[in-house]
Protein backbone atom coordinates (compact mmCIF):
# COMPACT_ATOMS: atom_id res chain seq x y z
CA UNK A 1 0.00 0.00 0.00
CA UNK A 2 2.45 2.44 0.77
CA UNK A 3 4.53 1.63 -1.94
CA UNK A 4 1.27 2.07 -4.26
CA UNK A 5 1.18 5.51 -2.67
CA UNK A 6 4.79 6.24 -3.82
CA UNK A 7 3.97 5.46 -7.23
CA UNK A 8 0.90 7.28 -7.26
CA UNK A 9 3.36 10.77 -6.61
CA UNK A 10 5.21 9.86 -9.42
CA UNK A 11 2.43 8.56 -11.65
CA UNK A 12 0.08 11.72 -11.65
CA UNK A 13 1.75 14.47 -12.75
CA UNK A 14 2.39 11.55 -15.98
CA UNK A 15 -1.27 10.47 -16.05
CA UNK A 16 -2.20 14.65 -16.10
CA UNK A 17 0.45 14.80 -19.32
CA UNK A 18 -1.44 11.93 -21.22
CA UNK A 19 -4.84 13.49 -20.46
CA UNK A 20 -4.27 16.82 -21.55
CA UNK A 21 -2.91 15.28 -24.89
CA UNK A 22 -5.70 13.46 -24.83
CA UNK A 23 -8.14 16.58 -24.70
CA UNK A 24 -5.59 18.99 -27.06
CA UNK A 25 -6.06 16.32 -29.48
CA UNK A 26 -9.93 16.39 -29.93
CA UNK A 27 -10.26 20.03 -29.65
CA UNK A 28 -8.77 20.13 -33.17
CA UNK A 29 -12.12 19.00 -34.21
CA UNK A 30 -14.06 21.61 -33.19
CA UNK A 31 -17.29 20.80 -34.73
CA UNK A 32 -17.92 17.43 -33.98
CA UNK A 33 -17.05 18.11 -30.46
CA UNK A 34 -19.95 21.19 -30.08
CA UNK A 35 -22.37 19.08 -32.03
CA UNK A 36 -21.60 16.02 -29.47
CA UNK A 37 -21.80 18.61 -26.52
CA UNK A 38 -24.90 19.56 -27.48
CA UNK A 39 -26.27 16.14 -27.45
CA UNK A 40 -25.77 15.19 -24.63
CA UNK A 41 -26.76 18.39 -23.03
CA UNK A 42 -30.36 18.01 -24.58
CA UNK A 43 -30.54 14.27 -23.52
CA UNK A 44 -30.01 15.66 -19.80
CA UNK A 45 -32.81 18.48 -20.68
CA UNK A 46 -35.52 16.57 -21.65
CA UNK A 47 -34.56 13.67 -18.60
CA UNK A 48 -35.50 17.37 -16.40
CA UNK A 49 -38.13 17.78 -18.73
CA UNK A 50 -39.68 14.61 -18.02
CA UNK A 51 -39.43 14.70 -14.61
CA UNK A 52 -41.47 18.13 -14.26
CA UNK A 53 -43.98 16.73 -16.48
CA UNK A 54 -44.67 14.08 -14.26
CA UNK A 55 -45.48 16.37 -11.08
CA UNK A 56 -47.58 18.75 -13.25
CA UNK A 57 -49.26 15.61 -13.31
CA UNK A 58 -49.20 14.15 -10.11
CA UNK A 59 -48.61 15.79 -6.47
CA UNK A 60 -45.43 13.99 -5.22
CA UNK A 61 -43.49 10.80 -5.98
CA UNK A 62 -43.25 9.36 -2.04
CA UNK A 63 -43.99 12.07 -0.21
CA UNK A 64 -40.92 13.91 -2.08
CA UNK A 65 -41.69 17.44 -4.22
CA UNK A 66 -40.96 18.43 -7.56
CA UNK A 67 -38.09 20.33 -5.83
CA UNK A 68 -36.41 18.13 -3.40
CA UNK A 69 -36.72 15.08 -6.45
CA UNK A 70 -34.56 17.63 -8.36
CA UNK A 71 -32.32 17.89 -5.92
CA UNK A 72 -31.77 13.70 -5.59
CA UNK A 73 -31.63 14.01 -9.49
CA UNK A 74 -28.88 16.08 -9.23
CA UNK A 75 -26.99 14.76 -6.58
CA UNK A 76 -26.80 11.31 -8.30
CA UNK A 77 -26.38 13.11 -11.90
CA UNK A 78 -23.30 15.26 -11.31
CA UNK A 79 -21.80 11.96 -9.51
CA UNK A 80 -22.53 9.91 -12.32
CA UNK A 81 -20.93 12.25 -14.87
CA UNK A 82 -17.60 12.79 -12.95
CA UNK A 83 -17.38 8.98 -12.37
CA UNK A 84 -18.01 8.68 -16.17
CA UNK A 85 -15.26 11.17 -17.14
CA UNK A 86 -13.21 9.71 -14.61
CA UNK A 87 -13.19 6.22 -15.89
CA UNK A 88 -14.12 6.79 -19.98
CA UNK A 89 -10.93 4.97 -20.85
CA UNK A 90 -12.24 1.85 -19.24
CA UNK A 91 -15.01 1.58 -22.07
CA UNK A 92 -12.12 0.52 -24.06
CA UNK A 93 -10.23 -2.03 -21.90
CA UNK A 94 -12.15 -5.17 -23.49
CA UNK A 95 -11.65 -4.23 -26.98
CA UNK A 96 -8.13 -4.35 -26.09
CA UNK A 97 -7.93 -7.36 -24.50
CA UNK A 98 -10.03 -8.64 -27.02
CA UNK A 99 -7.34 -8.07 -29.98
CA UNK A 100 -4.58 -8.66 -27.71
CA UNK A 101 -3.20 -4.80 -27.59
CA UNK A 102 -3.49 -4.84 -23.73
CA UNK A 103 -0.17 -6.30 -23.96
CA UNK A 104 1.22 -3.12 -24.53
CA UNK A 105 -0.01 -1.63 -21.48
CA UNK A 106 1.61 -4.24 -19.42
CA UNK A 107 5.14 -3.32 -20.58
CA UNK A 108 4.88 0.07 -19.37
CA UNK A 109 5.65 1.34 -16.23
CA UNK A 110 3.15 2.72 -14.89
CA UNK A 111 -0.24 1.20 -12.72
CA UNK A 112 -2.25 -0.96 -15.36
CA UNK A 113 -5.67 0.72 -13.91
CA UNK A 114 -4.75 4.23 -14.64
CA UNK A 115 -3.14 3.87 -18.05
CA UNK A 116 -7.25 1.86 -18.68
CA UNK A 117 -8.43 5.12 -17.36
CA UNK A 118 -6.27 6.78 -19.54
CA UNK A 119 -7.41 5.04 -22.27
CA UNK A 120 -9.89 7.48 -23.78
CA UNK A 121 -9.98 11.01 -21.50
CA UNK A 122 -13.14 12.83 -23.66
CA UNK A 123 -14.19 16.36 -22.58
CA UNK A 124 -17.89 15.21 -23.92
CA UNK A 125 -19.73 15.42 -20.25
CA UNK A 126 -18.67 18.54 -19.74
CA UNK A 127 -22.02 20.02 -20.72
CA UNK A 128 -24.00 17.03 -18.77
CA UNK A 129 -21.82 18.19 -15.91
CA UNK A 130 -22.27 21.67 -16.05
CA UNK A 131 -26.04 21.42 -16.34
CA UNK A 132 -26.21 18.79 -13.64
CA UNK A 133 -24.21 21.02 -10.99
CA UNK A 134 -26.74 24.31 -12.48
CA UNK A 135 -29.62 22.12 -11.55
CA UNK A 136 -28.06 21.29 -8.09
CA UNK A 137 -27.64 24.77 -7.08
CA UNK A 138 -31.05 25.84 -8.30
CA UNK A 139 -32.87 23.05 -6.72
CA UNK A 140 -30.71 23.73 -3.64
CA UNK A 141 -31.70 27.31 -3.42
CA UNK A 142 -35.83 26.24 -3.94
CA UNK A 143 -35.43 23.68 -0.85
CA UNK A 144 -33.69 26.10 1.04
CA UNK A 145 -32.21 23.25 3.65
CA UNK A 146 -30.48 24.03 6.85
CA UNK A 147 -26.95 25.04 5.92
CA UNK A 148 -24.91 23.39 8.75
CA UNK A 149 -21.08 22.11 9.14
CA UNK A 150 -22.95 18.34 9.64
CA UNK A 151 -24.78 19.09 6.86
CA UNK A 152 -21.97 20.04 4.60
CA UNK A 153 -20.16 17.26 5.69
CA UNK A 154 -22.77 15.24 4.71
CA UNK A 155 -22.73 16.22 1.35
CA UNK A 156 -19.32 16.51 0.57
CA UNK A 157 -18.74 13.03 1.98
CA UNK A 158 -21.80 11.68 -0.63
CA UNK A 159 -20.10 13.21 -3.20
CA UNK A 160 -16.70 12.16 -2.88
CA UNK A 161 -18.26 8.13 -1.80
CA UNK A 162 -20.49 9.08 -4.89
CA UNK A 163 -18.27 9.40 -7.27
CA UNK A 164 -15.50 6.68 -5.91
CA UNK A 165 -18.39 4.22 -6.02
CA UNK A 166 -19.83 4.66 -9.74
CA UNK A 167 -15.82 4.46 -10.88
CA UNK A 168 -15.68 1.41 -9.28
CA UNK A 169 -18.96 0.19 -11.02
CA UNK A 170 -17.82 1.15 -14.11
CA UNK A 171 -14.71 -0.84 -13.54
CA UNK A 172 -16.72 -3.94 -14.01
CA UNK A 173 -16.83 -4.10 -17.20
CA UNK A 174 -13.19 -4.36 -18.09
CA UNK A 175 -12.92 -6.57 -15.22
CA UNK A 176 -15.39 -9.41 -16.39
CA UNK A 177 -13.67 -8.79 -20.04
CA UNK A 178 -10.69 -10.81 -18.31
CA UNK A 179 -12.80 -13.70 -19.27
CA UNK A 180 -15.43 -12.83 -21.58
CA UNK A 181 -16.81 -10.60 -23.97
CA UNK A 182 -20.28 -11.50 -24.18
CA UNK A 183 -22.25 -10.05 -21.20
CA UNK A 184 -20.71 -6.71 -20.68
CA UNK A 185 -23.71 -4.96 -21.15
CA UNK A 186 -24.74 -6.42 -18.22
CA UNK A 187 -22.46 -3.81 -16.18
CA UNK A 188 -24.73 -1.25 -17.87
CA UNK A 189 -27.67 -2.39 -16.29
CA UNK A 190 -26.06 -1.64 -13.37
CA UNK A 191 -24.23 1.70 -13.71
CA UNK A 192 -26.75 3.48 -15.75
CA UNK A 193 -29.61 1.41 -14.00
CA UNK A 194 -27.81 2.34 -10.29
CA UNK A 195 -27.16 6.30 -11.52
CA UNK A 196 -31.12 5.99 -13.17
CA UNK A 197 -32.92 4.67 -10.14
CA UNK A 198 -30.99 6.89 -7.11
CA UNK A 199 -32.41 9.78 -9.30
CA UNK A 200 -35.52 9.35 -7.60
CA UNK A 201 -36.78 8.00 -3.58
CA UNK A 202 -35.15 4.82 -2.38
CA UNK A 203 -38.26 4.11 -0.60
CA UNK A 204 -40.35 3.27 -4.07
CA UNK A 205 -39.03 0.26 -4.50
CA UNK A 206 -40.06 -3.26 -3.64
CA UNK A 207 -37.56 -4.77 -1.04
CA UNK A 208 -36.05 -7.10 -2.79
CA UNK A 209 -34.69 -4.57 -5.58
CA UNK A 210 -34.11 -1.90 -3.28
CA UNK A 211 -31.59 -4.34 -0.78
CA UNK A 212 -29.86 -4.83 -3.80
CA UNK A 213 -29.22 -1.55 -4.28
CA UNK A 214 -28.84 -0.75 -0.55
CA UNK A 215 -26.48 -4.07 0.84
CA UNK A 216 -24.59 -4.72 -2.38
CA UNK A 217 -24.22 -1.91 -4.46
CA UNK A 218 -24.44 0.80 -2.25
CA UNK A 219 -26.11 3.59 -4.07
CA UNK A 220 -29.28 4.00 -2.02
CA UNK A 221 -26.86 4.53 1.29
CA UNK A 222 -24.46 6.65 -0.74
CA UNK A 223 -26.75 9.28 -2.44
CA UNK A 224 -30.39 8.87 -1.06
CA UNK A 225 -29.40 8.82 2.77
CA UNK A 226 -28.04 12.42 2.87
CA UNK A 227 -30.35 14.15 0.41
CA UNK A 228 -33.12 12.71 2.73
CA UNK A 229 -31.39 13.68 5.97
CA UNK A 230 -30.49 17.02 4.34
CA UNK A 231 -34.06 17.65 3.36
CA UNK A 232 -35.07 16.21 6.78
CA UNK A 233 -37.52 14.18 5.42
CA UNK A 234 -39.62 11.16 7.07
CA UNK A 235 -37.61 7.95 7.07
CA UNK A 236 -39.23 4.70 5.79
CA UNK A 237 -36.50 2.91 5.99
CA UNK A 238 -35.40 3.38 8.96
CA UNK A 239 -31.44 3.49 8.86
CA UNK A 240 -31.54 8.14 9.28
CA UNK A 241 -28.60 7.11 12.16
CA UNK A 242 -26.81 4.96 11.03
CA UNK A 243 -26.73 5.71 7.04
CA UNK A 244 -23.73 8.64 7.32
CA UNK A 245 -21.80 5.92 8.31
CA UNK A 246 -22.74 3.31 6.58
CA UNK A 247 -22.33 4.64 3.25
CA UNK A 248 -18.32 5.18 2.98
CA UNK A 249 -18.16 1.55 5.08
CA UNK A 250 -20.15 0.13 2.19
CA UNK A 251 -18.14 2.22 0.08
CA UNK A 252 -15.00 1.24 1.16
CA UNK A 253 -15.48 -2.50 1.02
CA UNK A 254 -17.48 -2.24 -2.23
CA UNK A 255 -14.01 -0.58 -3.92
CA UNK A 256 -12.05 -3.51 -2.46
CA UNK A 257 -13.65 -5.90 -3.48
CA UNK A 258 -13.57 -4.67 -6.96
CA UNK A 259 -9.82 -3.89 -6.77
CA UNK A 260 -9.71 -7.54 -5.65
CA UNK A 261 -11.81 -8.81 -8.66
CA UNK A 262 -8.88 -6.43 -10.74
CA UNK A 263 -6.24 -8.36 -9.80
CA UNK A 264 -7.89 -11.67 -9.98
CA UNK A 265 -8.63 -10.35 -13.64
CA UNK A 266 -4.78 -8.86 -14.76
CA UNK A 267 -3.23 -12.79 -13.16
CA UNK A 268 -6.06 -14.41 -15.37
CA UNK A 269 -4.84 -12.32 -18.32
CA UNK A 270 -3.56 -14.27 -20.86
CA UNK A 271 -2.65 -12.88 -24.16
CA UNK A 272 -4.34 -13.59 -27.64
CA UNK A 273 -1.28 -12.35 -29.52
CA UNK A 274 0.43 -14.26 -31.96
CA UNK B 1 -39.24 -11.16 -54.17
CA UNK B 2 -36.89 -14.79 -53.72
CA UNK B 3 -33.65 -12.73 -53.56
CA UNK B 4 -35.68 -10.54 -50.59
CA UNK B 5 -36.84 -13.24 -48.07
CA UNK B 6 -33.56 -14.76 -48.68
CA UNK B 7 -31.77 -11.46 -47.20
CA UNK B 8 -34.01 -11.50 -44.63
CA UNK B 9 -33.16 -15.22 -43.24
CA UNK B 10 -29.69 -14.27 -43.18
CA UNK B 11 -30.00 -10.80 -40.94
CA UNK B 12 -32.47 -13.01 -39.09
CA UNK B 13 -29.62 -16.17 -38.60
CA UNK B 14 -26.94 -13.09 -38.16
CA UNK B 15 -28.65 -12.30 -35.12
CA UNK B 16 -29.50 -15.25 -33.43
CA UNK B 17 -26.13 -15.73 -32.76
CA UNK B 18 -25.10 -13.52 -29.67
CA UNK B 19 -26.84 -15.62 -27.13
CA UNK B 20 -24.84 -14.26 -24.13
CA UNK B 21 -25.82 -10.39 -25.68
CA UNK B 22 -29.68 -11.61 -26.11
CA UNK B 23 -29.48 -12.54 -22.42
CA UNK B 24 -27.44 -9.40 -20.82
CA UNK B 25 -30.04 -7.07 -23.16
CA UNK B 26 -33.09 -8.92 -21.80
CA UNK B 27 -31.81 -8.59 -18.06
CA UNK B 28 -31.09 -4.63 -19.00
CA UNK B 29 -34.66 -4.24 -20.18
CA UNK B 30 -35.91 -5.77 -17.10
CA UNK B 31 -33.46 -3.61 -14.55
CA UNK B 32 -34.99 -0.53 -16.57
CA UNK B 33 -38.48 -1.72 -16.17
CA UNK B 34 -38.53 -2.32 -12.66
CA UNK B 35 -37.02 1.31 -12.21
CA UNK B 36 -39.58 3.34 -14.23
CA UNK B 37 -42.56 1.26 -13.37
CA UNK B 38 -41.48 1.74 -9.77
CA UNK B 39 -41.64 5.47 -10.27
CA UNK B 40 -44.99 5.09 -12.10
CA UNK B 41 -46.37 3.26 -9.30
CA UNK B 42 -44.75 5.63 -7.65
CA UNK B 43 -46.33 9.16 -8.18
CA UNK B 44 -49.76 7.18 -9.01
CA UNK B 45 -50.06 6.70 -5.34
CA UNK B 46 -49.85 10.12 -4.55
CA UNK B 47 -53.10 10.84 -6.34
CA UNK B 48 -56.47 10.69 -4.45
CA UNK B 49 -58.82 8.96 -7.58
CA UNK B 50 -57.47 6.12 -9.66
CA UNK B 51 -56.70 7.90 -13.23
CA UNK B 52 -54.44 10.25 -15.41
CA UNK B 53 -56.17 11.77 -19.02
CA UNK B 54 -57.71 8.45 -19.26
CA UNK B 55 -54.99 6.36 -18.05
CA UNK B 56 -54.80 4.12 -15.03
CA UNK B 57 -51.71 2.77 -12.99
CA UNK B 58 -52.12 -0.34 -14.55
CA UNK B 59 -52.37 1.04 -18.03
CA UNK B 60 -49.29 3.41 -17.58
CA UNK B 61 -46.90 0.51 -16.02
CA UNK B 62 -48.30 -1.91 -18.95
CA UNK B 63 -46.93 1.41 -21.15
CA UNK B 64 -42.92 0.73 -19.45
CA UNK B 65 -43.11 -2.95 -19.93
CA UNK B 66 -44.39 -2.63 -23.66
CA UNK B 67 -41.71 -0.07 -24.17
CA UNK B 68 -38.73 -1.84 -22.82
CA UNK B 69 -40.20 -5.00 -24.78
CA UNK B 70 -39.89 -3.03 -27.64
CA UNK B 71 -36.19 -1.39 -27.52
CA UNK B 72 -34.49 -3.90 -29.82
CA UNK B 73 -37.44 -4.64 -32.10
CA UNK B 74 -37.45 -0.43 -32.89
CA UNK B 75 -33.63 -0.66 -32.56
CA UNK B 76 -34.01 3.14 -31.44
CA UNK B 77 -30.37 3.13 -30.42
CA UNK B 78 -27.48 3.64 -32.10
CA UNK B 79 -28.00 1.74 -36.10
CA UNK B 80 -25.32 3.26 -37.92
CA UNK B 81 -25.16 0.29 -40.80
CA UNK B 82 -25.93 2.83 -43.89
CA UNK B 83 -23.95 5.83 -42.38
CA UNK B 84 -21.27 3.42 -42.18
CA UNK B 85 -21.49 2.10 -45.92
CA UNK B 86 -21.49 5.72 -47.05
CA UNK B 87 -18.27 6.04 -44.71
CA UNK B 88 -16.77 3.17 -46.55
CA UNK B 89 -18.23 3.79 -49.93
CA UNK B 90 -19.38 0.45 -49.59
CA UNK B 91 -22.88 2.07 -50.78
CA UNK B 92 -21.60 2.31 -54.41
CA UNK B 93 -21.47 -1.84 -54.22
CA UNK B 94 -24.97 -1.83 -52.92
CA UNK B 95 -26.20 0.98 -56.02
CA UNK B 96 -24.79 -1.90 -58.59
CA UNK B 97 -26.44 -4.44 -57.29
CA UNK B 98 -29.33 -5.95 -59.26
CA UNK B 99 -32.22 -5.36 -56.59
CA UNK B 100 -33.57 -2.62 -55.21
CA UNK B 101 -31.16 -0.56 -52.47
CA UNK B 102 -34.13 0.15 -50.22
CA UNK B 103 -35.89 -3.18 -50.69
CA UNK B 104 -31.90 -4.87 -49.70
CA UNK B 105 -32.22 -2.33 -46.30
CA UNK B 106 -35.69 -3.46 -45.37
CA UNK B 107 -35.68 -6.85 -45.72
CA UNK B 108 -32.32 -6.76 -43.50
CA UNK B 109 -34.44 -4.77 -40.84
CA UNK B 110 -37.60 -7.64 -41.14
CA UNK B 111 -34.82 -10.23 -40.48
CA UNK B 112 -33.68 -8.15 -37.75
CA UNK B 113 -36.89 -7.53 -36.46
CA UNK B 114 -38.38 -10.39 -36.49
CA UNK B 115 -35.81 -12.30 -34.27
CA UNK B 116 -36.28 -9.64 -31.64
CA UNK B 117 -39.62 -9.85 -31.69
CA UNK B 118 -39.33 -13.63 -30.65
CA UNK B 119 -36.35 -13.25 -28.60
CA UNK B 120 -36.55 -9.84 -27.08
CA UNK B 121 -40.33 -8.46 -26.59
CA UNK B 122 -42.08 -11.39 -25.85
CA UNK B 123 -39.52 -12.53 -23.20
CA UNK B 124 -39.40 -8.60 -21.52
CA UNK B 125 -43.53 -8.64 -21.52
CA UNK B 126 -43.18 -11.87 -19.67
CA UNK B 127 -40.78 -10.64 -17.12
CA UNK B 128 -43.12 -7.40 -16.89
CA UNK B 129 -46.40 -9.94 -16.37
CA UNK B 130 -44.39 -11.94 -13.65
CA UNK B 131 -43.09 -8.98 -12.03
CA UNK B 132 -45.53 -6.51 -12.03
CA UNK B 133 -48.83 -8.26 -13.44
CA UNK B 134 -48.71 -5.59 -16.59
CA UNK B 135 -52.15 -5.82 -18.45
CA UNK B 136 -52.66 -8.62 -20.86
CA UNK B 137 -54.00 -7.67 -24.46
CA UNK B 138 -58.23 -8.11 -23.78
CA UNK B 139 -58.91 -10.52 -26.81
CA UNK B 140 -56.84 -12.21 -29.60
CA UNK B 141 -57.98 -9.89 -31.90
CA UNK B 142 -56.23 -6.94 -29.88
CA UNK B 143 -52.81 -9.40 -30.12
CA UNK B 144 -52.83 -9.40 -33.39
CA UNK B 145 -53.93 -5.79 -33.94
CA UNK B 146 -50.89 -4.67 -31.74
CA UNK B 147 -48.79 -7.27 -33.75
CA UNK B 148 -49.21 -5.31 -36.66
CA UNK B 149 -49.15 -1.65 -35.31
CA UNK B 150 -45.44 -2.99 -34.08
CA UNK B 151 -44.57 -4.34 -37.31
CA UNK B 152 -45.80 -1.04 -39.21
CA UNK B 153 -43.76 0.69 -36.37
CA UNK B 154 -40.42 -0.62 -37.22
CA UNK B 155 -41.23 0.39 -40.77
CA UNK B 156 -41.37 4.10 -39.57
CA UNK B 157 -38.42 3.71 -37.41
CA UNK B 158 -36.53 1.97 -39.83
CA UNK B 159 -37.25 4.87 -42.06
CA UNK B 160 -36.24 7.74 -39.83
CA UNK B 161 -32.99 5.94 -38.88
CA UNK B 162 -32.37 5.46 -42.85
CA UNK B 163 -33.52 9.54 -43.55
CA UNK B 164 -30.69 10.25 -40.43
CA UNK B 165 -28.29 7.48 -41.86
CA UNK B 166 -28.11 9.46 -45.57
CA UNK B 167 -26.98 12.49 -43.18
CA UNK B 168 -23.54 10.80 -43.84
CA UNK B 169 -23.02 12.03 -47.18
CA UNK B 170 -22.84 15.58 -45.87
CA UNK B 171 -21.87 15.53 -42.55
CA UNK B 172 -18.37 13.15 -41.50
CA UNK B 173 -19.48 13.11 -37.65
CA UNK B 174 -22.59 12.11 -36.99
CA UNK B 175 -22.53 11.29 -33.61
CA UNK B 176 -23.92 14.92 -32.39
CA UNK B 177 -27.21 14.57 -34.46
CA UNK B 178 -27.26 10.97 -33.68
CA UNK B 179 -27.50 12.25 -29.59
CA UNK B 180 -30.26 14.81 -30.24
CA UNK B 181 -32.62 12.77 -32.42
CA UNK B 182 -32.21 9.74 -30.26
CA UNK B 183 -33.30 11.78 -27.17
CA UNK B 184 -35.62 13.54 -28.92
CA UNK B 185 -36.97 11.04 -30.71
CA UNK B 186 -37.31 8.62 -28.08
CA UNK B 187 -38.95 10.83 -25.38
CA UNK B 188 -41.59 12.10 -27.80
CA UNK B 189 -42.25 8.47 -28.70
CA UNK B 190 -43.61 8.09 -25.57
CA UNK B 191 -41.01 5.78 -23.90
CA UNK B 192 -41.24 7.42 -20.43
CA UNK B 193 -44.98 8.10 -19.90
CA UNK B 194 -47.88 8.37 -22.06
CA UNK B 195 -47.75 11.20 -24.80
CA UNK B 196 -51.60 12.41 -22.89
CA UNK B 197 -49.56 13.51 -20.05
CA UNK B 198 -47.40 16.45 -22.01
CA UNK B 199 -48.74 19.59 -21.38
CA UNK B 200 -51.29 20.39 -24.31
CA UNK B 201 -49.17 22.18 -26.67
CA UNK B 202 -46.31 19.43 -26.75
CA UNK B 203 -48.58 17.09 -27.09
CA UNK B 204 -50.25 18.39 -30.40
CA UNK B 205 -46.95 18.98 -32.23
CA UNK B 206 -46.05 15.50 -30.87
CA UNK B 207 -49.04 14.06 -32.63
CA UNK B 208 -48.05 16.07 -35.79
CA UNK B 209 -44.41 14.13 -35.63
CA UNK B 210 -43.54 10.37 -37.02
CA UNK B 211 -42.27 9.54 -33.39
CA UNK B 212 -45.03 8.24 -32.22
CA UNK B 213 -45.93 5.83 -34.49
CA UNK B 214 -43.03 4.19 -33.07
CA UNK B 215 -43.88 3.18 -29.69
CA UNK B 216 -47.23 5.37 -28.30
CA UNK B 217 -49.36 3.92 -31.56
CA UNK B 218 -48.38 0.32 -30.71
CA UNK B 219 -49.80 1.05 -27.12
CA UNK B 220 -52.30 2.47 -28.08
CA UNK B 221 -53.57 -0.61 -29.77
CA UNK B 222 -52.65 -3.07 -27.04
CA UNK B 223 -54.44 -1.11 -24.52
CA UNK B 224 -57.65 -0.86 -26.36
CA UNK B 225 -57.51 2.90 -26.38
CA UNK B 226 -58.78 4.22 -29.85
CA UNK B 227 -59.62 3.20 -33.11
CA UNK B 228 -57.08 0.51 -34.27
CA UNK B 229 -57.57 1.19 -37.75
CA UNK B 230 -56.90 4.74 -37.31
CA UNK B 231 -53.57 4.11 -35.98
CA UNK B 232 -52.45 1.95 -38.66
CA UNK B 233 -53.48 4.70 -41.40
CA UNK B 234 -50.90 7.31 -39.23
CA UNK B 235 -48.54 4.77 -39.40
CA UNK B 236 -49.03 4.09 -43.17
CA UNK B 237 -49.45 7.35 -43.89
CA UNK B 238 -45.72 7.89 -42.27
CA UNK B 239 -44.29 5.28 -43.73
CA UNK B 240 -44.70 6.60 -47.45
CA UNK B 241 -43.89 10.01 -46.07
CA UNK B 242 -40.39 9.45 -45.08
CA UNK B 243 -39.75 6.76 -47.52
CA UNK B 244 -40.11 9.39 -50.41
CA UNK B 245 -38.22 11.85 -48.31
CA UNK B 246 -35.57 8.73 -48.29
CA UNK B 247 -35.03 8.46 -51.98
CA UNK B 248 -35.59 12.06 -53.05
CA UNK B 249 -32.28 12.46 -50.03
CA UNK B 250 -30.65 9.70 -52.02
CA UNK B 251 -30.79 11.06 -54.94
CA UNK B 252 -29.32 14.23 -54.11
CA UNK B 253 -26.79 12.03 -52.28
CA UNK B 254 -25.98 9.90 -55.28
CA UNK B 255 -24.56 12.81 -57.14
CA UNK B 256 -22.34 14.04 -54.57
CA UNK B 257 -21.30 10.70 -53.59
CA UNK B 258 -17.50 9.89 -54.30
CA UNK B 259 -15.60 6.97 -53.75
CA UNK B 260 -12.16 6.32 -53.88
CA UNK B 261 -11.20 3.01 -55.00
CA UNK B 262 -7.82 1.09 -54.96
Amino acid sequence: MVANIRDLRTELPLAWRIASMRIRGQAHYRGSFVMQLLGNTIMTMIEVLGIVIFFQRFPALGGWTLNEVLLLYAMSAVVFEVADTIQNGLDLVPDHIRTGDFDKLLTRPMSLYLQGMLLDVSVRHIGKLLLAVGLFVFAWIRVDPNVTLANILLVGTAMVCGVALFVAIFSLGAIISFWTVGSIEMVNAISYGGSDLAQYPMHIYRSWFRWIFMWIVPVGLVIYYPTLILLDKPDPLGLREVAPVLGPVTTIAFIGLVSWLWERGVDHYHSTGS
Amino acid sequence: MRVYYEIARLALRQNVAYRAATLAGLFTNSVFGVILSSVMIGFYGSLERGSVRGWSESDAVTLIWINQSLIMVMYLWGWWDVSKSIQTGAIATDFLRPISWYGLWLSREAGRAAIALVLRMIPTLLVGWVLFDIALPASPAHAIGFLVAVLLGVWVSFSIRLLTNLTSFWLIDHRGIAAISMSVGTFLSGMAMPIDFFPDPLRRITELLPFQAILMLPNNVYLGKGNPLEMFAIQAFWILALGGACLIVLRQGERKLVVHGG
